[in-house]
C-alpha cells in the first residue's frame, strides 16, 4: 500500500515535469490562439507562421552559428583546462579549480550584466562574437568538468608508458590521451551546444540588436500570447534531443569499437 | 539431505528452518529445501564456499530476505512475516555497516533509540559495552577514524547492547589482519561462553569455524551437506563435498567388491583397498563409493606388513611447507595423486628425495567410505 | 575564470568619478528592499518546497526501484534540460491562465476560475519547473550512493522503515540534499523567467529590477549594484549550506581526535 502510494507520487512528479513539454508539443499543432480543451482543429499553421517570418529564421541561424563556435571553443578550452589540472601540480591549484566551478554557480542574469559591462569596457559589445565570448565563459566550466571526470578515469601510468616507449609528449597527446578522452570531448561538444542554443539571458544583454532565437522568443512572450512559441519550442526540443541522441550514439559506437579491440 | 538435523537438546528448538527455500528472480536458487534446528546457547558456524547460500540463510534469519517457501520458526512460532525491525536478532556485518554520520557512542545506542529508551540510560549502556570491549575511549569518535579491529568491536557492542537471544555474525573477521583474527576468535568464543546466548556465525574459513564453534553446518550450492560437532565433521565427512572442503583428504573412487564381517574391499584405480569404516553406509557389493583417507593418516616408508593396513607404492613428485607441516605429493603407478601430511621433523628422519619411491600405508579404519555422488 | 576579475571592479570603473551615489540610490530605495525580500522568500520557499517534493520521488528511484527503472527515471529527468525553460514557463502560463486547461477542467466541475498566474503561486510553479529536474537528479545521485547495508543495519537494530528514512537515509544523503537545495536557491534567486512570465513581473523581483535598470534606463551601474548584492547574498547562502553539510562532520572528527 505504502509502495503503491509512493509509486503514484513518483508518477505525479513526472507528470509535473513533463506536462509543459508535452502540452507545448500538442498545442503547437492546435489552430486556436488560446488553446483549450478539447482541442479541435489540428494544423501546422504555427510552424508555417514561424517559417514565414524572416526574423525567426535569422535569429535561428544566428543561434546555430553562436552554438557552433561556442561548443568548439569551450570544448577546446575545457579540455585544455582539465588536462592542466590533471597533469600538473602547481601552487594555487585549488583556487584554479574553484574558479572553474564559479560561473555555473552565478545566475546567468548576473553573468549577463557582468559580461555586458566587461565587453563594453574592452570595446567588444553588441555583436555576435560578444555573445560567443559570453557563452564560452558560461560553457567552459561544464566542458572542463566532463573532461576532468574522464581524465581521472585514465590510468596515471598510461602517459608514462607511452613516453617510456619513445613517444614524444605531443605524439602521446595525439595517440593516447585524445583517443581516450574522445567520448568526453564529444559529449562536451554536444552539451555545450545545447546550453548555448537554449541560453537567452546573457545573449539578450550582450547581443544588442542581433537576437538569437531564445532572445527572440523572450521578446515574443513578453509582448503577447503567441502559440508560435510552442512551435519553436517543440522544434528546438526536437533538435536538442537529436544532438543528445547523436552524442549517445557516438558514445555507444566508440564503446563497441573499443570493446572489439579488447 | 532431507533428514532434520537436531542441534541442542531442548524440546522446542530456538530456531528452526522447515523446508525453507529461497529463490532470486524466479530461477536462481540460493537455498534449497533447508531443514535445520538450532538450540539455545549454541555457537553455530555456517560454512561453505562463496555462493553456497550461507549468507542468504543468515539474512533470512535476520528478516532481510523472505523465504520463497517453507517456514522459519523462532521459539516454535513462525516468523516468516515478521519484519526485520521486530526480530531482535542483531547482525554483525562483514563490512561492519557502522553509520558514518554518527559518533561511535550514537552507533552503539542506535538500537535502543528505536526501543524508546531514555537518552541517558541508553548512553550509559552503550558506554558500558564499549568499556567492556576495551574501546571505551573511542566513544566520541567518528567511525571513519577507527581501525578495522576497533570498528569490529563497535559493531559487536552495537549488537550485544540489545541483550539479544541470538547474535548473527556475517564473516566478521574477514577484513582483519591475521594476528587480529586469532585474537578476535578467542575473544568471540569467550564472549559467547560468558553470555550464554546463541551465536550464528557465517564464514568460508574452516579454521575460524573449527576454532570457535561447537556445531558446524556445511552448505554447498544451496544445499545442506552436513551438520555436527566440528571434530565429527572433520573426521567423518558424509559427502564428497564435505570431505574436500574440511581438510586435506585423499579421495579415491571405487566399487565395493566384497562385503566382509567388519571390512569392505573396494576396487579402485590404485588397487584393492580395505575399509572397516563405512560411517553408517549400508554398503553392498557392487555399490560405487568414494574412499576417503585424511592426509595426516597416511604413513610413509612403513615396512611393516600389518594385516590391518593398506599398502601402496608411490613415487614422490612434490612437497610444500606451511609452518612446520609438510605436504608431500605422491604419484601411484596409475597416475593417481596421494597427499601425505607430516611434521617437518618426521620428514628429515625419512631421508626422502623427489622421484624416490616409497610405500604408503594407512589403516583399515582410517579409510572412510561415503556414497558416490 | 576571467569573470571573477570584473566582479568587483566594474562598478567603480564604469563611473570614472568613483562615487557611491549608485549604492546610495539603490540601497536607500524601499522598492529595492521589497524586491529583495520577495526574491529571497520566493527562492527560499521554492528550494524548501522542491526539496520536500522531490525527496519521496528520489527516494523511490534511488532506493526502492529496480536498477532498470532507476536508469529510465534518470534519463527522463534529464530530458527537460534539453528543452527551453522559457517555452515550458510559457506553456504553464497557457495552462494555468484564466481560460487555460486547468481552469477549464475546474469549470466542468462547476468551480469558479482560480487565479494561478501573475501571483506568487505562478512564480513558485515556475521556480519548481526550473529546479525540479536538477534537484531530483542530485538527490537521486546521493540517495543511490547510500550503502544499502546501512539501511538494513538500521532495520536489523529495530528501526522501522519510516524512522530509518529519518535517522539513516536523510543523514547519509545530507550533503547531496543540502547541495541540491542550495543550487535550487541560486537558480530561483537569479531566475528572470518565472517572475516575468508566470509571476506577472509586478511587483518586481531583483532579477526583474536588473533588467529594468539595464533595458529601460541604461542604468548599468545601478544594475551592477543589485547584481553585487545578489551575488553577496548567494555567497552567504551557499557558504551557510556548506557549513551545514561539512561543518557538522568536521566538528565530529576534531572532537574525535582530541
Amino acid at each position: 500500500m505504502g509502495l503503491f502510494l509512493l509509486r503514484s507520487y513518483v508518477v505525479l512528479i513526472f507528470l509535473f515535469i513533463f506536462a509543459p513539454i508535452l502540452v507545448s508539443f500538442v498545442f503547437s499543432f492546435s489552430e486556436n490562439r488560446f488553446p483549450s480543451l478539447p482541442l479541435t482543429e489540428y494544423s501546422l499553421v504555427w510552424y508555417q507562421r514561424v517559417l514565414d517570418e524572416p526574423a525567426f529564421l535569422d535569429s535561428f541561424k544566428r543561434s546555430l552559428t553562436v552554438a557552433g563556435w561556442t561548443s568548439v571553443l569551450s570544448t577546446c578550452l575545457g579540455f585544455g583546462g582539465a588536462y592542466v589540472d590533471y597533469r600538473y601540480r602547481f601552487l594555487g591549484q585549488k583556487v584554479y579549480v574553484a574558479l572553474g566551478i564559479v560561473p555555473p554557480m552565478i545566475p546567468v542574469l548576473i553573468l549577463g550584466v557582468a559580461m555586458l559591462i566587461f565587453l563594453s569596457r574592452i570595446g567588444l559589445s553588441g555583436a555576435q562574437h560578444s555573445v560567443v565570448i559570453a557563452h564560452v565563459v558560461l560553457c567552459t566550466p561544464f566542458s572542463m568538468a566532463i573532461n576532468r571526470l574522464k581524465l581521472s578515469q585514465m590510468d596515471q601510468n598510461l602517459e608514462a608508458a607511452a613516453w617510456n616507449l619513445g613517444a614524444t609528449p605531443w605524439a602521446t597527446m595525439r595517440t593516447v590521451i585524445l583517443p581516450f578522452c574522445l567520448p568526453a570531448i564529444l559529449a562536451s561538444f554536444f552539451i555545450t551546444a545545447a546550453i548555448s542554443l537554449d541560453e537567452f539571458a546573457i545573449a539578450w544583454f550582450v547581443s544588442g540588436l542581433e537576437e538569437t532565437l531564445p532572445v527572440r522568443v523572450l521578446n515574443l512572450v513578453a509582448r503577447q500570447s503567441s502559440p508560435s512559441v510552442n512551435a519553436i519550442g517543440s522544434f528546438t526540443f526536437t533538435m536538442s534531443l537529436t544532438l543528445i541522441i547523436l552524442a549517445q550514439l557516438v558514445l555507444i559506437v566508440s564503446q563497441r569499437r573499443s570493446g572489439r579491440n579488447e | 539431505m532431507t533428514d532434520i538435523a537436531i542441534l541442542g537438546d531442548e524440546t522446542t528448538p530456538l530456531l528452526e528452518f522447515r523446508n525453507v527455500e529461497k529463490r532470486f528472480g524466479g530461477s536462481i536458487v540460493a537455498v534449497k529445501d533447508l531443514n535445520l534446528k538450532i538450540g539455545r546457547g549454541d555457537f553455530v558456524a555456517i560454512m561453505g564456499p562463496s555462493g553456497c547460500g550461507k549468507t542468504t540463510t543468515l539474512r533470512m534469519l535476520a528478516g532481510l530476505e523472505e523465504p520463497t517457501s517453507g517456514t522459519l520458526l523462532y521459539n516454535g512460532l513462525p516468523v516468516n512475516d515478521l519484519p526485520a525491525w521486530k526480530r531482535q536478532m542483531p547482525l554483525v556485518w562483514q563490512s561492519y555497516a557502522l553509520f558514518p554520520f554518527m559518533s561511535v557512542l550514537d552507533n552503539v545506542a542506535f538500537g535502543m533509540r528505536s526501543r524508546k529508551m531514555p537518552k541517558a540510560e541508553r548512553n550509559k549502556r552503550a558506554q558500558a559495552w564499549l568499556d567492556r570491549l576495551g574501546i571505551g575511549e573511542m566513544a566520541a569518535r567518528s567511525p571513519s577514524t577507527l581501525s578495522g579491529g576497533q570498528a569490529q568491536r563497535v559493531a559487536l557492542a552495537r549488537a550485544l547492547v540489545l541483550e539479544p537471544e541470538v547474535l548473527l555474525l556475517d564473516e566478521p573477521l574477514s577484513a582483519l589482519d591475521a594476528h587480529m583474527v586469532v585474537r578476535m576468535q578467542s575473544e568471540l568464543a569467550e564472549l559467547q561462553r560468558s553470555l550464554g546466548i546463541t551465536f550464528i556465525y557465517v564464514t568460508h574459513n574452516q579454521s575460524e569455524a573449527f576454532a570457535m564453534a561447537n556445531r558446524v553446518v556445511i552448505m554447498n550450492e544451496g544445499e545442506l551437506q552436513q551438520v555436527g560437532h566440528p571434530m565429527d565433521v572433520y573426521r567423518a565427512p558424509r559427502t564428497r563435498f564435505v570431505a574436500e572442503f574440511v581438510g586435506a583428504n585423499n579421495i579415491v573412487d571405487g566399487e565395493i567388491v566384497k562385503v566382509g564381517e567388519a571390512a569392505y574391499v573396494v576396487d579402485t584405480p590404485i588397487g584393492k583397498l580395505t575399509s572397516s569404516n563405512p560411517s553408517g553406509l549400508e554398503a553392498q557389493t557392487g555399490q560405487r563409493v568414494h574412499l576417503v583417507v585424511s592426509a595426516d593418516m597416511v604413513h610413509v616408508g612403513a615396512d611393516h606388513s600389518d594385516e590391518s593396513a593398506n599398502l601402496i607404492d608411490a613415487r614422490l613428485v612434490g612437497e610444500s611447507f606451511v609452518g612446520n607441516v609438510v605436504t608431500l605429493v605422491f604419484e601411484t603407478n596409475g597416475n593417481y595423486e596421494l597427499k601425505v601430511q607430516l611434521q617437518q621433523r618426521a620428514l628429515s628422519d625419512l631421508d626422502l628425495n623427489i622421484n624416490d619411491t616409497a610405500t604408503l600405508a594407512f589403516g583399515h579404519d582410517d579409510a572412510l567410505l561415503i556414497p558416490s555422488s | 575564470m576571467v569573470v571573477m576579475t570584473f566582479w568587483t571592479v566594474r562598478n567603480f570603473q564604469l563611473a570614472p568619478d568613483f562615487s557611491f551615489s549608485n549604492w546610495v540610490t539603490i540601497l536607500s530605495a524601499d522598492y529595492v528592499w521589497d524586491a529583495y525580500a520577495r526574491s529571497f522568500l520566493g527562492a527560499g520557499l521554492a528550494s524548501v518546497l522542491v526539496t520536500l517534493l522531490a525527496f519521496p520521488c528520489a527516494y523511490y528511484l534511488g532506493l526502492k526501484a529496480s536498477p532498470r527503472v532507476r536508469l529510465i527515471g534518470a534519463c527522463l529527468i534529464m530530458a527537460p534540460f534539453f528543452t527551453s525553460f522559457l517555452v515550458r514557463a510559457y506553456t504553464w502560463r497557457t495552462m494555468l491562465g484564466d481560460q487555460g486547461v486547468i481552469n477549464a477542467i475546474l469549470g466542468w466541475f462547476g468551480f469558479e476560475p482560480v487565479q494561478m498566474i501573475n501571483n506568487l503561486f505562478g512564480s513558485i510553479i515556475g521556480y519548481l519547473t526550473l529546479v525540479m529536474p536538477l534537484v531530483l537528479l542530485l538527490q537521486l545521485f546521493s540517495l543511490s550512493a547510500i550503502d544499502r547495508r546501512l539501511i538494513e543495519a538500521a532495520h536489523n537494530l529495530g528501526c522501522g522503515p519510516y524512522w530509518a528514512i529519518l535517522r539513516v537515509v536523510v543523514p547519509a544523503a545530507k550533503t547531496g540534499i543540502i547541495l541540491a537545495a542550495a543550487f535550487s536557491f541560486v537558480l530561483a534567486f537569479g531566475d528572470l523567467i518565472s517572475p516575468q512570465v508566470l509571476g506577472g513581473s509586478n511587483p518586481p523581483t531583483l532579477s526583474i529590477l536588473i533588467v529594468d535598470q539595464v533595458r529601460g534606463g541604461l542604468q548599468w551601474p545601478r544594475a551592477a549594484v543589485i547584481a553585487v548584492v545578489m551575488v553577496l547574498t548567494l555567497i552567504t547562502v551557499v557558504t551557510a549550506a556548506m557549513v551545514m553539510t561539512y561543518g557538522g562532520n568536521r566538528r565530529q572528527s576534531i572532537r574525535g581526535k582530541s
